[in-house]
């Protein structure tokens, strides 16, 4: 099989992109994206995504970080340099609540942004989409749909987006 | 009323006014918001120059402060903390809103927000920055008061204090510094790729494409970044409680009358995010006007603001009455010195009743409706709040520590003219941050308007089939 080629259709309306998404995965063409300026309600059961791991990372983060402050409040106070004041060497400390709360939320909060950069594979400066100049209206005011289709189907598939309303039908150059 | 407002009225008299007047399209609300970028004001570099003439006053107080130390400041002894500190936490709590609006107000879904909250947020970041100098510059040389402020292996081998409030101040604050930004820079990155795609020339196109990271708005990157949004912002909600909340500890611990009071976490958060919201509404007024946002920020907008001005301000005052209870109440015949005669009659007295008046009586005004829409009284309210703030932590610092418990050890505090030049320099300094984020970033978060745009037509079409 050769390279996938994309090809890109834009829809007037959500319904009949998510109309024309589901004929096209009934056809077997799974490989699909939406494209929105803002976040289309329910595109993730259309396209069937898996649920984001973004939560589990920043629990797993968080904990990490409420973790980190124990220890560091601990060996640091309490064993390699004791400050002791007024015998308030009470292990564990009240006192250690506040930083423990701070590096969790701030760790959590790193690593959400770092998670979410590798996730989408950013910073991504250049992408094929970009060379289809009619695509910059994604982050406007259109709706786009995008298929991964063999270069064998590219006509067939662009036939089928048509039919099924789009506005515009592009494809994305090869090799770019 | 207009014949259609008097149908409107009588359909359902509970209508709340639009949140977007009129019913623009996407590609309208890209254009209108996006506009300042484009074809920017032409007063805008005048306002610029003033405002960077303005931060030189900061960069000469900064400059004598470290060159020749604290004494150039009013600070002595007794009063030990001067301007620093009530600047610092002034700002901190002007740099409230903007979590509050983003984060609190998101998960209520409230969805007035939307036009306002990217402002707001720019906002805290600037407010924090400005708070943030201060103590870095009030210890005098900061390149030694590192080992104190952050734990890193230093030469003596010691490491901070983690009992003291003051090194939780700093990991308060600078979390909350970093969890703003990444919340705003996060927010903005869709802006931002709507700003490269609609960009007129190359050189926009390519600064602005670098910001906006690669974003397409594919759906599968939605699914991520939304539910990424709504954990930073259920963190950002207990982080923005936590800050002011260690902000008073500073104070709270201390066993000076005028500090040493349980209620100081609550009056400190409420007095925060009322004096934030004075300032949204401050730089609001005038923004929406220059910048003709009026239809995307309605008096509605404004009109809630007032209310939460309200709401907060009483709880302000309400604070305000439970401390000067709990000097009566407690017997303790320092804390009633304070409160009833060196507050009230004292050297510093005018400064105590500014405050009262400016935060006890002018947010009674919002009861009324017609104060409420007025933006000229908005707008002079709001900077009687900010000045109104200013006096509290003036205050509760330097009033309390000018009178301590042995009159042989009182004293006068007065700033000199590098506290001055300080303080008015973080000011100009801000306007400069908020001139040049008006120019060069989206100043209202236009995706999340264009998604609030779409349900409201979808929630307009949906009652009007069932009526």
């Amino acid at each position: 099989m050769s390279t996938p080629r994309v090809v890109l259709g834009e829809y007037p309306s959500v319904d009949k992109l998510y109309d024309a998404a589901r004929n096209l995965q009934a056809s077997g063409f799974t490989a699909l994206d939406f494209y929105s300026p803002y976040p289309l309600p329910g595109s993730d059961e259309v396209l069937r995504l898996k649920r984001s791991p973004v939560p589990a990372i920043a629990a797993v983060a968080g904990f990490t970080g409420v973790a980190l402050a124990v220890l560091m409040q601990w060996w640091m106070n309490d064993v390699d340099y004791v400050i002791n004041v007024g015998n308030r060497n009470a292990v564990p400390s009240p006192t250690w609540v506040p930083i423990m709360f701070e590096l969790g939320v701030l760790m959590a909060g790193v690593s959400i942004f770092l998670g979410l950069l590798a996730i989408f594979r950013f910073p991504q400066p250049y992408d094929p989409l970009f060379e289809v100049d009619a695509f910059r209206s994604a982050t406007v005011d259109a709706l786009w749909l995008s298929v991964q289709v063999p270069e064998a189907d590219v006509d067939r598939v662009s036939g089928e987006l048509r039919r099924l309303g789009a506005a515009q039908v592009q494809l994305v150059p090869e090799g770019a | 009323m207009t014949p259609d407002a008097t149908a409107a009225a009588r359909s359902n008299p509970l209508a709340e006014p639009p949140i977007i007047l009129g019913s623009p399209t996407d590609r309208q609300l890209n254009d209108e918001l996006l506009g300042p970028i484009f074809d920017p004001n032409a007063n805008w570099k005048k306002a610029v120059g003033l405002a960077a003439a303005g931060t030189g006053l900061l960069v000469v107080g900064v400059v004598v402060t470290i060159a020749r130390g604290i004494g150039m400041w009013g600070n002595n002894i007794p009063v030990g903390w001067g301007y620093g500190i009530i600047n610092f936490v002034w700002w901190i709590g002007i740099g409230h809103a903007g979590t509050l609006i983003s984060a609190i107000l998101l998960l209520f879904q409230q969805k007035w927000r939307t036009s306002i909250n990217r402002f707001a947020e720019a906002m805290t970041i600037f407010a924090v920055l400005q708070a943030g100098l201060f103590p870095l510059i009030h210890t005098g040389r900061p390149w030694f008061a590192i080992y104190w402020l952050f734990p890193y292996p230093s030469t003596m081998g010691i490491w901070p204090n983690f009992k003291s409030p003051l090194i939780w101040d700093v990991f308060a604050v600078s979390t909350y510094l970093t969890i703003s930004a990444l919340f705003w820079f996060i927010g903005l990155v869709p802006d931002l790729a709507a700003l490269r795609d609609s960009a007129k020339s190359r050189v926009q196109r390519i600064a602005y494409g670098i910001f906006a990271l690669g974003w397409k708005g594919s759906s599968r990157h939605w699914q991520h970044y939304r539910i990424g949004y709504l954990i930073l912002a259920a963190l950002s909600t207990p982080l923005v409680l936590s800050v002011h909340s260690i902000v008073s500890f500073d104070f709270a611990v201390s066993q000076l009358p005028g500090w040493h009071t349980t209620i100081f976490p609550p009056y400190f958060v409420a007095g925060a995010v009322f004096s934030g919201f004075a300032m949204v509404l401050t730089l609001m007024i005038p923004a929406r006007k220059v910048l003709h946002f009026e239809n995307v920020v309605t008096v509605r907008h404004l009109e809630n603001m007032a209310k939460v001005m309200l709401a907060t301000g009483l709880m302000v005052a309400y604070g305000y009455g439970m401390e000067n209870f709990m000097a009566w109440y407690s017997g303790n015949p320092y804390e009633a010195f304070l409160f009833f005669k060196t507050r009230a009659t004292g050297p510093y007295a005018p400064i105590y009743w500014a405050m009262i008046f400016c935060n006890v009586v002018v947010p009674q005004t919002f009861w009324f409706k017609r104060m409420r829409t007025s933006l000229a009284w908005l707008w002079i309210a709001s900077i009687l709040v900010n000045i109104g703030m200013w006096s509290e932590r003036f205050t509760i610092i330097v009033i309390s520590l000018h009178r301590d418990f042995l009159p042989s050890s009182w004293g006068i505090y007065a700033p000199t003219w590098v506290d001055w030049s300080i303080f008015l320099g973080t000011i100009s300094f801000f306007s400069l941050l908020f001139l040049l984020f008006l120019r060069f970033v989206p100043s209202v978060a236009v995706a999340e308007v264009k998604e609030l745009n779409h349900e409201l037509k979808h929630e307009k079409a949906h009652v009007g089939g069932h009526a």
